[in-house]
């Protein structure tokens, strides 16, 4: 034993100059990783980042945008009730190309402004059959324009900013799920297609921030009115056989307006705010007017008056973010019951432990406090709790070339109110030029909308170039 | 007796010769205590070059002060378009106190609160993770000195390894391993070679133009390279240009409020 143990020594000293010299010969053979010639990259250096901008415009004016061709195929062999004369949604349905405008301007005495806006124009409506198609379907998706932010922005002091004009204030900390993030209406003509950052519409208001310390205090005052933008009678989203009752406005620019303030403070690792809001509800519900002699009631949607009080924050925990909202919402209506209040509360979590990958799951649950199991019927459709729960993952590979999305939205316990999923992978051509491609399905719920969304599963693709 | 007057003797001869050669700990105490400048401006260019030579680049203005021992920095991103008036606000503290991080999505008109201890991510698709472009802790390592004799672009330098000590600093910036090639002169790292703890790779970076600016040496040109063996996988070349140092940069600036507000 004791001569094997002398021999096992010896070994391991003769072999020790040897492996020390075959590291640093490893480790030599390493370092000429620095020889390496390298090609120089072929563009300017940084310092003509000025010189290279485009030299079109005046210096206090600043235009980007983005044009883009997006294209989407319906999967599944399917019919509509408002179009039984159609075959099927199956094939082609989309050949958008739209245009992004955004013109931002510097302004004396430090006023900024901006104007942007979108156009498109839907070809598939030229390459099929417009019989396919209602006249509403084609009045909302063959071409649209809009004017989007229109606002000025200045600082009285260095505690204050004004901004007035259309603009976008998003409160929620969620990026899936909604439940103090009201302001803003949606334009969600094409569910599920776009994400939410995509869909906001700004507003026409005056918001005006105060900074105190680590403390922002905003007082907004909101005379426009517009509302979500959603898929109108014919569509596959609509199930619907016959045209949706007209919609009644509520008010006119500056009557009745909307109003609210918040209070939100950033620490370290950790932010809250506090919000209160009087608003008019972004999507309407439908209401049954009874006929004043005995008949079939008279339909139509409305936007509702409703007050919120909400509250939201962020903990930071090492690789974990902890997300909360909460809001009591004073005013839900129904047809067949009293009025009552809800409560929305969102518990969220995102993880970003992973290299180049982010994780969030966010649930929402919405409990009205004095619901009657009237609320239940046609048309109110309401449930004493609705849990919404959404789960993103974002993930960048090849040094960010190519981007992954998963999305999963299930709405109700159960799934018993529908489910959209969407997976799509973007990657980059070359420098402001990105094609997107992906899938989008749909599960069917119990009551509308999610009644109609069944067969409405989509491939998808995207080609934009940003400029 | 005598042998220990010998090696007193000896100890007294070579006593100079130990003052001139510091402990790599020492050098790397003096590269993390050297004048980096306060209150700065620059403009970076980060060219992505992949395997294939293709190039995409990004283009940034960036803000940074001290805090005392913390650093605020602010970044927008200027090119490519699609990134373009992306804002990252940083407030990075000494210590083991988790960073703050903010970005601003313009399309998505919120800023969104990032936590992320790891730092070992990309930074924008680059070659450069967090880690690389924040100072780590010196006490975080074992430094051992290899070489006192190595040049790097004709200029003396100090070859040193370090080795994490331990699992959290691995994890964080996801290096089990580096050596460094810090100048004579100026206390810069001017080379290093780190292991990654996945994949086996290696990232070379080297920084192939220092200049001094207002009395701060600064490396105006930086590559970062990854291999798998030898073979290069991606490369990222960051040059910074417009560099000023001592600028009035009031302490609001590194605010969520500035962040939404732009460049």
């Amino acid at each position: 034993m004791r001569r094997a143990l002398a021999l096992l020594a010896a070994l391991v000293l003769a072999a020790g100059p040897a492996t020390q010299a075959a590291g640093q010969e490893d480790l030599d053979e390493l370092l000429e990783g620095f020889e390496d010639e390298s090609p120089e990259p072929s563009r300017e250096p940084a310092g003509e980042i000025e010189a290279s901008a485009p030299g079109c415009w005046p210096a206090w004016l600043d235009l980007k945008g983005s044009l883009s061709l997006g294209a989407s195929y319906g999967i599944v062999a399917h019919r509509t009730a408002a179009l039984p004369d159609r075959k099927s949604w199956q094939g082609p349905n989309r050949l958008r190309t739209k245009l992004d405008l955004e013109l931002d301007a510097d302004l004396p005495a430090d006023i900024e402004g901006r104007i942007s806006g979108f156009a498109f124009y839907d070809a598939i409506f030229a390459l099929r059959d417009r019989s396919e198609y209602t006249s509403e379907v084609r009045e909302v998706y063959e071409r649209d324009a809009e004017l989007e932010e229109l606002w000025l922005r200045g600082s009285p002091n260095d505690r204050v900013d004004v901004k007035v004009g259309r603009q976008v204030v998003n409160w929620g900390r969620s990026d899936t799920l909604r439940v103090i993030d009201v302001i803003n209406p949606l334009d969600n003509r094409d569910p599920g297609l776009t994400d939410i950052e995509n869909l906001r519409r700004p507003v026409g208001m005056l918001r005006t921030d105060a900074f105190l310390g680590d403390w922002t205090l905003s007082a907004l005052l909101i005379p426009e009115l517009r509302q979500d933008l959603l898929p109108p009678f014919g569509s596959d989203f609509v199930a619907s056989p016959t045209p949706l009752p007209p919609t009644r406005r509520p008010r006119h620019f500056g009557d009745d307006p909307e109003f609210g303030g918040s209070l939100a403070g950033v620490f370290h690792g950790w932010d809250i705010s506090f919000h209160a809001l009087r608003y008019w509800t972004n999507t309407p519900r439908l209401v049954a007017i009874p006929p004043p002699t005995p008949g079939p009631p008279t339909l139509e949607f409305r936007h509702d008056r409703q007050t919120l009080v909400g509250s939201g924050g962020n903990l930071a925990l090492g690789n974990w973010l902890l997300k909360a909202e909460l809001a009591w919402i004073d005013g839900v209506r129904f047809n067949n019951a009293g009025e009552s209040d809800r409560i929305d509360a969102m518990g969220g979590v995102e993880y970003y432990g992973f290299d180049d990958t982010s994780l969030a799951l966010e649930v929402v649950n919405r409990h009205l406090t004095d619901w009657d199991p009237a609320a239940k019927r046609a048309p109110d459709f309401a449930e004493e709790d609705v849990l919404e729960t959404a789960l993103r993952v974002n993930v960048d590979l090849m040094n960010a070339r190519l981007h992954l999305l998963g999305l999963l939205i299930v709405f109700g316990e159960r799934a018993q109110n529908g489910v959209v999923a969407r997976a799509q992978a973007s990657w980059e051509l070359r420098d402001a030029l990105e094609l997107t491609g992906g899938i989008l399905l749909f599960a069917n719920g119990d009551v509308p909308p999610s009644d109609a969304w069944g067969d409405n599963d989509r491939l998808f693709a995207e080609l934009r170039w940003s400029f | 007796m005598k042998h220990l007057a010998v090696l007193a003797a000896a100890l007294w001869l070579a006593a100079p010769a130990l003052a001139e050669t510091p402990s790599a700990r020492e050098i790397m105490q003096r590269v993390d205590d050297r004048d980096d400048g306060d209150r700065s401006v620059r403009e970076l260019e980060m060219v992505l070059i992949d395997k294939n030579g293709g190039e995409r680049v990004r283009r940034i203005r960036s803000w940074s002060r001290d805090d005392g021992d913390d650093v605020l920095s602010l970044l927008f991103f200027m090119e490519p378009a699609d990134v373009q008036d992306t804002g990252f606000l940083t407030f990075d503290y000494e210590g083991d106190r988790d960073d703050d991080q903010w970005l601003y999505l313009p399309a998505l008109h919120k800023t969104k609160r990032i936590a992320s201890s790891d730092k070992s991510g990309s930074f924008m698709g680059s070659d450069f993770s967090y880690a690389d472009l924040t100072k780590r802790e010196v006490e975080r390592y074992d430094w051992t000195l290899m070489k006192d004799d190595v040049e790097v672009r004709g200029e003396p330098c100090w070859q040193i390894q370090g080795i994490p000590n331990t699992p959290e600093e691995i994890e964080e910036t996801g290096y089990t391993k580096k050596i460094v090639f810090v100048r004579k002169d100026n206390y810069m790292v001017v080379r290093g070679l780190s292991w990654l703890e996945k994949g086996g790779r290696l990232k070379y970076m080297d920084a192939t133009k220092v200049e001094q600016i207002d009395g701060i040496w600064v490396a105006t040109e930086l590559q970062m390279t990854t291999k798998q063996g030898k073979a290069t996988e991606h490369r990222t070349v960051m040059r910074a240009e417009n560099v000023r140092f001592d600028q009035d940069l009031d302490p609001d600036l590194f605010s969520v409020r500035r962040l939404e507000k732009g460049l």
